[in-house]
């Protein structure tokens, strides 16, 4: 019940942050889905953290790469999110999903000559929200199967992010890791 | 006696992408057994084959197993339905030993917990072994479970229970990184830059790919 009220409460703010075209509110909601994503791993979850992300890039860019019928496009989106909603309040699972991959789907096929941009930016928002789940403690290949990524991908990724969460890595002191594979390899 | 060391896909593709898989073959020369699983395989050579941005990464890396320079676990003698039983068995005790608000959360995948698995068969058989991962959630689990705990309590602000019973049976393991990788590399003469930077930028060149090293950890490092 708790995890509804937080998608409908995510999804109605998102849509209120397209319409606002505030990026930061866009990607502060989809990195409040990550905690859900992160513990239920269930694809809605991660399906409304990555869209919520891309529509964040797309609104910062926006100007800079001549996004035509724009709004258009947020009238759309906007629907299909009030769907969405509606599908949850409903408890329409199924709906929902479909909703969700009927979004992307629009997403990747609604711009005509940015199509190729806006799937990179699809990718990296997967790219971006496997980085978050990392950080909360799933492993890194568990990671990347939920989103459909590589480990080849998120791993430079990660490693240019500073994690504020590093003082948990340390189990072992490094000199005696360092002292144990140089015994091993003697 | 036999030496083996296990590697999960992070540290080899860390390797790869910072061109010094050079290292996998020194290794080999010490009379050093490397071996990879069938999980890590498709990591490492199978999905990547098919993306073009790193389908030679993935070419160099088949091509060390083609030539024997990394094995598969199975031609130590072990036997698939073995690794495969026994990678399920510890993944459901790993996968049963945390919840947020009574619910357990699914931490880890097969690929790196098939490392885990062929180290305790290994360690069974009285086989020397050594597992190396990047990825900081298998090791802080085995060494450390109430630091994962603890990580996650602060990330997901919710109520975190952590269950080790199970997991205390199955331990240790021994796990080392990239970073150690390179730093042994280094010491053994294995690197062939001679600038006096050359270990620091081989650690920061790990931690840059992905290897779960801090700061403080890589300059002290540099001072042993």
């Amino acid at each position: 019940m708790e995890e509804t009220t937080h998608i409908i409460d995510v999804l109605t703010r998102a849509r209120y942050a397209l319409e606002k075209e505030d990026t930061k509110e866009l990607k502060n909601l989809s990195d409040r889905t990550i905690h859900s994503a992160s513990v239920y791993q269930h694809t809605d979850y991660i399906l409304v953290a990555t869209i919520i992300y891309t529509l964040s890039k797309i609104v910062e860019r926006k100007d800079k790469i001549n996004f035509l019928n724009w709004r258009i496009f947020v009238k759309d989106i906007n629907n299909l999110l009030a769907l969405a909603i509606s599908s949850v309040q409903r408890n329409k699972h199924g709906q929902f999903i479909n909703l969700l991959e009927k979004m992307k789907y629009y997403l990747e096929n609604s711009s005509g000559d940015l199509k190729p941009m806006i799937g990179e930016m699809l990718r990296k928002a997967s790219i971006n929200k496997a980085s978050k789940i990392y950080e909360h403690g799933i492993s890194l290949e568990k990671t990347t199967k939920l989103l459909g990524v590589t480990p080849w991908e998120v791993s430079e990724y990660i490693g240019e992010r500073e994690n504020p969460q590093i003082r948990f890595n340390k189990t072992i002191e490094a000199k005696e890791r360092a002292l144990m594979a140089m015994e091993f390899f003697k | 006696m036999k030496k083996v060391l296990i590697l999960d896909a992070g540290p080899i593709i860390n390797l790869s992408t910072n061109g010094l898989l050079e290292i996998f073959e020194k290794i080999n020369r010490l009379g050093i057994t490397i071996v990879i699983t069938n999980y890590v395989y498709q990591e490492v050579v199978d999905r990547p084959s098919h993306i073009p941005r790193f389908e030679l990464g993935a070419l160099k890396i088949k091509s060390l197993v083609e030539d024997k320079v990394i094995k598969f676990a199975t031609e130590l003698g072990l036997a698939q339905a073995e690794i495969e039983s026994e990678t399920q068995r510890i993944l459901r005790i790993a996968n049963s030993s945390i919840r947020a608000d009574n619910h357990l959360i699914e931490i880890v995948s097969p690929a790196e917990i098939s490392c885990v698995a062929v180290s305790n068969l290994l360690n069974k058989r009285g086989i020397q072994n050594l597992i190396v991962i990047d990825e900081r959630t298998t090791r802080i689990l085995f060494e450390k479970p109430e630091n994962l705990k603890e990580l996650m309590s602060n990330k997901l602000h919710r109520n975190i229970t952590l269950d080790k019973r199970e997991l205390e049976n199955i331990k240790p393991f021994k796990f080392i990184r990239s970073s150690e990788l390179v730093f042994m590399a280094y010491k053994k003469k294995f690197i062939e830059i001679k600038d006096k930077n050359a270990l620091e930028a081989l650690l920061y060149a790990t931690k840059f790919k992905g290897c779960a090293i801090s700061w403080e950890e890589i300059e002290q490092l540099k001072k042993l």
